[in-house]
């Protein structure tokens, strides 16, 4: 779990639209790299129907006659891995700009510097707490 | 929500990604566009997702129509996409995607209505709470605008929600958007008499931004209204860089100009400030502020700090900004960050 605290609104939209840049930008790649895998992925499975052999966690073992053949990592573990990241990343991109919609809804209707703000993030789950300053 | 709204799906990495999360491959070849429609009829929980590499885009398909479409060579989305792709087969990789995750993927293009009226609520509730504590500092503030009442430019004191102007951050958009975005410029500006071409958008500080060159000269005030109705029609929120065939280059923000003309109607002041950005290299930028009649002294400077908050509220891609307001003879200066 992230946690997070700010002396004002105005921090914590920063740090939220600052996050939610970087993880934007990480998506990009990652979505990049998920349309390549899909396609060598697809050229692999055509490739171990051919072969036979078995995809062990990280990598992929044929044996042809007497050689061996390992391809590391298998493109299906692989493709695995980047979903997992591409679907945690979808979730923290949403929870930040939920998160970001809130706080500026919120410093509208309060105005800036009058509350202390932590954040604890989590990819499935995020808790906002708001305390007004004494 | 149309074809052009639910096309941004492959515009939106969220969404994008929730949709490649969510692919399988089921084949490729050579199709028209009608062929995939057809084949997409037998598919009772999912759509079809084709990939066209040729041309670096998608088209979702769902229940034998087009409900998405966007591609990268030329820039196109929506009903412009669709209208470029012609009757001749395509070389795709086709993939499915169930309609939940297509769902899934549709509600991460804009945020539930739950979630905007909560951030209403909190502030609300925080804002009662606080509520004594605020009185006697507007009790200060009222007495200084009561004085500048006498002036006669405002008839009522606005009060301090009234002059608190939001205006979104800058939005990162993604290049098709901005080479789009900038073709649609440059026609509208043409429209409104500025002889303009789009240019490929530059990059500032990582954020890409839409490039604008001026064949004719034409004087700042001019251009600079002509720049906001051009952004207005194209529906352009982004920072505009703008490059005179003199060699001046100027930056301009529609988000903000709007912003700081909100700020001075709710002082009261109705006349248009033209607003534009000087930049002096890549860190270190002013935001010119400019009008004909004076301001109102007494309150000048709460103008300025409002001008101020919302420059900062929009996180323009420099180090440090200053602001510069020119009023009839006034200069007033204020820093940004």
């Amino acid at each position: 779990m992230e946690l997070k605290e700010f002396s004002s609104f105005s921090d914590a939209i920063k740090y939220v639209e600052d996050q939610l840049n970087g993880l934007e930008r990480e998506a990009e790649l990652v979505a990049g790299m998920l349309e390549n895998i899909e396609e060598v992925s697809s050229s692999f499975e055509e490739l171990s129907k051919e072969l036979g052999g078995e995809t062990h966690e990280a990598f992929y073992k044929a044996t042809i006659d007497d050689i061996t053949l390992y391809i590391e990592p298998s493109p299906v573990v692989l493709e695995e891995v980047i979903k997992k990241r591409a679907q945690e990343l979808s979730s923290l991109i949403e929870i930040y700009r939920k998160i970001g919609e809130v706080l500026k809804k919120a410093s509208q209707a309060l105005g800036d510097g009058d509350v202390t703000i932590t954040l604890a993030i989590e990819p499935n789950e995020a808790k906002v707490f708001m305390r007004l300053k004494r | 929500m149309d074809i052009n709204e639910r096309s941004r799906i492959f515009v939106n990495v969220s969404s994008k990604l929730v949709l490649l999360t969510n692919a399988k491959r089921v084949g490729k070849g050579r199709y028209t566009l009608e062929e995939l429609k057809e084949k997409s009829k037998g598919l009772k929980n999912s759509c079809l997702l084709v990939k066209m590499k040729d041309i670096r885009g998608y088209i979702l398909l769902c229940d034998g129509e087009v409900y998405a479409i966007a591609f990268q060579e030329p820039p196109a989305l929506g009903e412009r996409a669709l209208a470029l792709i012609g009757e001749d087969p395509i070389r795709v990789e086709i993939y499915e995607v169930p309609k939940d995750a297509v769902k899934r993927a549709e509600e991460f293009l804009g945020l539930k209505e739950e979630v905007k009226q909560m951030g209403e609520k909190v502030g609300r509730v925080l804002a009662g709470l606080s509520e004594k504590k605020k009185a006697k500092k507007e009790e200060k503030e009222e007495e200084i605008l009561e004085e500048s009442l006498t002036e006669g430019v405002i008839t009522e004191i606005p009060s301090e929600e009234e002059i608190q102007v939001e205006v979104p951050p800058l939005e990162v958009l993604e290049l098709i958007d901005l080479i789009t975005l900038s073709d649609e410029l440059a026609y509208y500006l043409e429209r409104e008499g500025i002889e303009a071409e789009s240019d490929t958008p530059v990059s500032l500080d990582s954020t890409y931004v839409i490039k604008i060159n001026i064949r004719e000269p034409v004087g700042i005030e001019e251009l600079v209204r002509a720049l906001y109705e051009a952004a207005k029609k194209s529906e352009a929120t982004t920072l505009i860089e703008v490059n005179l065939p003199g060699g001046a280059k100027y930056y301009f923000d529609p988000i903000l100009y709007q912003g700081f003309n909100e700020v001075m109607r709710r002082f009261g002041i109705t006349e248009d400030v033209i607003t534009y950005i000087e930049a002096q290299g890549k860190d270190k930028a002013t935001i010119v502020a400019s009008l004909r009649s004076m301001l109102p002294s007494r309150y000048a400077s709460r103008i300025i700090a409002s001008l101020v908050d919302v420059a900062r509220k929009r996180r323009l891609p420099w180090k440090n900004i200053s602001l510069n307001v020119r009023a009839g003879s006034m200069v007033l200066v204020g820093e940004v960050l």
